[in-house]
């Protein structure tokens, strides 16, 4: 058996080669390739399709460039609504669920945990439904409790619209968070909370103090993911307002969009694909020190 | 004697059972309240459906009186939305094929076996996990557009399938793992081959994390929206998402089309999750951790 299994797992390079090709290729063309090009474009003004040599001016452009800054606004304030409206409430709920209260706590999870599986648009769009001044489901309610007053023009006021967006984030996300933390929650060893209920942590207490430091890495886990989501966000913002009204809601994924679709700036387009990219693996680099530092410290 | 064993005798306090009974109910309350907030627009959607323009005008908020297939009828009689169904059928399927098969062969020779350049291999992957897909989207849209290649039954495929595998080389290397080498290595003794022992012996073994690569997968790819929307824009090619965009403009004061076209769109993920609910919470907890 022992020498059967040393021939069975030893294997040429050469050979499993082969079977390595096709995802390799597939990583060049579609990974890759692409970074490539874009780079070389964005050093590249492209006008009327034409390339010319322009050096570092895009990127330059994007220093002084409003729009872009206040895009990366709108991803930042996206980011931290996202840890407030949906990490928070779904640890408060992921603690609800654990008190093993809940009737039917199965149920519960799947009904939370539903519009994750439904497809973004679909969820912006019944938002955008809802939110419609005429029609919409929230107007209306409020109309037909005579508060008129209160009525608001949801995705056109650009005082809100950030917020109005962010709300059917929360709404959508929170249950993905939630089966994560619940995952996370069901690995940690029951006897602890047992111990810590009989001393007398009970409600906030013992989730304060002995949950929260328990799921550390869970919690990093969420915050990575939340964060990450926060700087790609562009299906939501794209079918709820489309960046509008003016820029007020604009993101930077849909700023790139706009750039090398409707203004046809392949060049800048890039740019901003780029700058992009530089910083989400600059946050990614940032929570990862964070979360270092904090599990050293165990 | 010491306070677990008085505790023990009288039960719990009277006190400490009303202020458990009080929580419980609030709890629930607070849950099951948030609950509807969570069922009330996917119903509201649902009886919309069932309205024509004038009922739709007249209350949001009232059932249909009559109930009306108008606006199924109407989205039925054009041929948009069969174009539409079969792109989405089409670049899910497929996709899903080959993400399996990829990542499946990958991923066996990742954990089983050893040969010089694994770590390096397994190292590319990873980074390749690393990279944030969106800001992808113009780049490949520029190298796309220059090989002539948006606007074909094969622009999505290969972007699909990358985007996929890291995830799915994961989750079966992870689950290779926990299987043990011992059959595997009888087969070979009885003279199978290394293909044979990949699709015949360790593919079956594989099923159940199989099924939760397509479950998941099947997820992402039927939603997937920014990637189609830029490569594949022309209306012989959209996606269902995509050709829901098509309603907010042309259709704007026609909402119950516009919903019961969302409606149409979500079925089949709708039927997937009364089946598959609770390996789909599974799945994307285990995708998520790997994070």
């Amino acid at each position: 058996m022992e020498n059967g299994s040393s021939i069975l797992y030893q294997i040429k390079f050469r050979k499993v080669l082969f079977y390595f090709l096709i995802p390799i290729l597939l990583y060049l063309f579609i990974v890759i390739l692409p970074l490539c090009t874009a780079f070389y474009y964005s050093l590249n003004m492209t006008t009327n399709f034409t390339l010319v040599w322009n050096g570092l001016d895009n990127y330059v452009k994007i220093l002084s460039d409003d729009i872009f800054w206040l895009s990366l606004k709108n991803n930042i304030f996206i980011m931290i609504f996202a840890i407030i409206t949906q990490l928070v409430p779904a640890f408060i709920i992921m603690v609800m669920i654990s008190t093993g209260y809940v009737f039917k706590s199965k149920f519960v999870q799947s009904v939370f945990f539903f519009p994750c599986v439904i497809s973004a648009i679909v969820v912006s769009y019944l938002w955008q439904i809802m939110y419609d001044n005429q029609t919409g489901v929230f107007n209306t309610l409020l109309r037909l409790v005579g508060l008129e007053s209160l009525q608001q023009n949801w995705l056109a006021d650009p005082k809100i619209v950030m917020t109005s967006i962010c709300i059917p984030l929360a709404w959508q996300f929170i249950g993905y968070y939630l089966v994560i933390l619940l995952s996370g929650m069901s690995a940690i060893d029951k006897e602890i909370l047992e111990v810590a209920e009989i001393d007398g942590a009970t409600g906030l207490k013992k989730s304060v103090y002995i949950i929260l430091p328990l799921m550390k890495n869970t919690i990093s886990v969420v915050m990575l993911l939340s964060v990450t989501g926060s700087i790609k966000i562009f299906d939501q913002v794209f079918a709820m307002t489309g960046g509008g009204p003016g820029y007020a809601s604009n993101v930077l994924g849909m700023y790139s969009y706009i750039v090398s679709f409707k203004q046809a700036n392949y060049g800048y387009g890039s740019a901003i694909s780029i700058s992009m990219l530089i910083i989400s693996l600059l946050l990614i680099g940032v929570m990862s020190l964070i979360k270092k530092a904090v599990s050293r410290n165990d | 004697m010491t306070r677990t064993n008085r505790i023990n005798e009288n039960g719990y306090s009277v006190f400490y059972r009303i202020r458990i009974g009080v929580l419980k109910v609030l709890i629930n309350l607070i849950l099951y309240f948030l609950c509807l907030t969570y069922i009330f627009p996917f119903l509201w959607l649902f009886y919309n459906s069932l309205k024509d323009r004038k009922q739709f005008s007249v209350s949001v908020f009232a059932l249909p009186n009559p109930p009306t297939l108008y606006a199924y009828k109407h989205i039925f009689s054009s041929p948009d939305v069969y174009r539409a169904i079969f792109n989405s059928v089409y670049n899910t399927l497929i996709s899903l094929v080959l993400i399996v098969s990829i990542s499946f062969v990958l991923a066996y020779f990742l954990s089983r076996y050893h040969f010089k350049g694994r770590r390096l291999i397994y190292g590319f992957f990873l980074v390749g996990m690393m990279i944030p897909i969106h800001a992808l989207l113009i780049p490949l849209y520029i190298e796309w557009n220059s090989l002539n290649m948006t606007n074909s039954y094969f622009a999505l495929l290969p972007a699909y399938v990358t985007f996929a595998l890291p995830m799915a080389i994961y989750l079966y290397d992870s689950y290779m793992k926990t299987v043990p080498r011992s059959i595997e290595e009888a087969a070979f003794v009885d003279g199978a081959s290394v293909n044979y022992i990949m699709t015949h012996i360790m593919f079956p073994i594989c099923r159940p994390i199989t099924s939760t690569v397509l479950i998941l997968n099947f997820m992402s790819l039927w939603n997937e929206f920014s990637f189609a929307l830029v490569l594949n824009s022309k209306a012989q090619f959209r996606t269902i998402p995509v050709w829901l965009t098509t309603f907010q403009g042309q259709y704007s004061g026609n909402m119950p089309v516009r919903i019961t076209a969302m409606l149409i769109g979500s079925l089949p993920i709708i039927i997937m999750y009364i089946f598959f609910r609770e390996k789909m919470m599974e799945g994307m907890a285990a995708g998520a951790v790997k994070g």
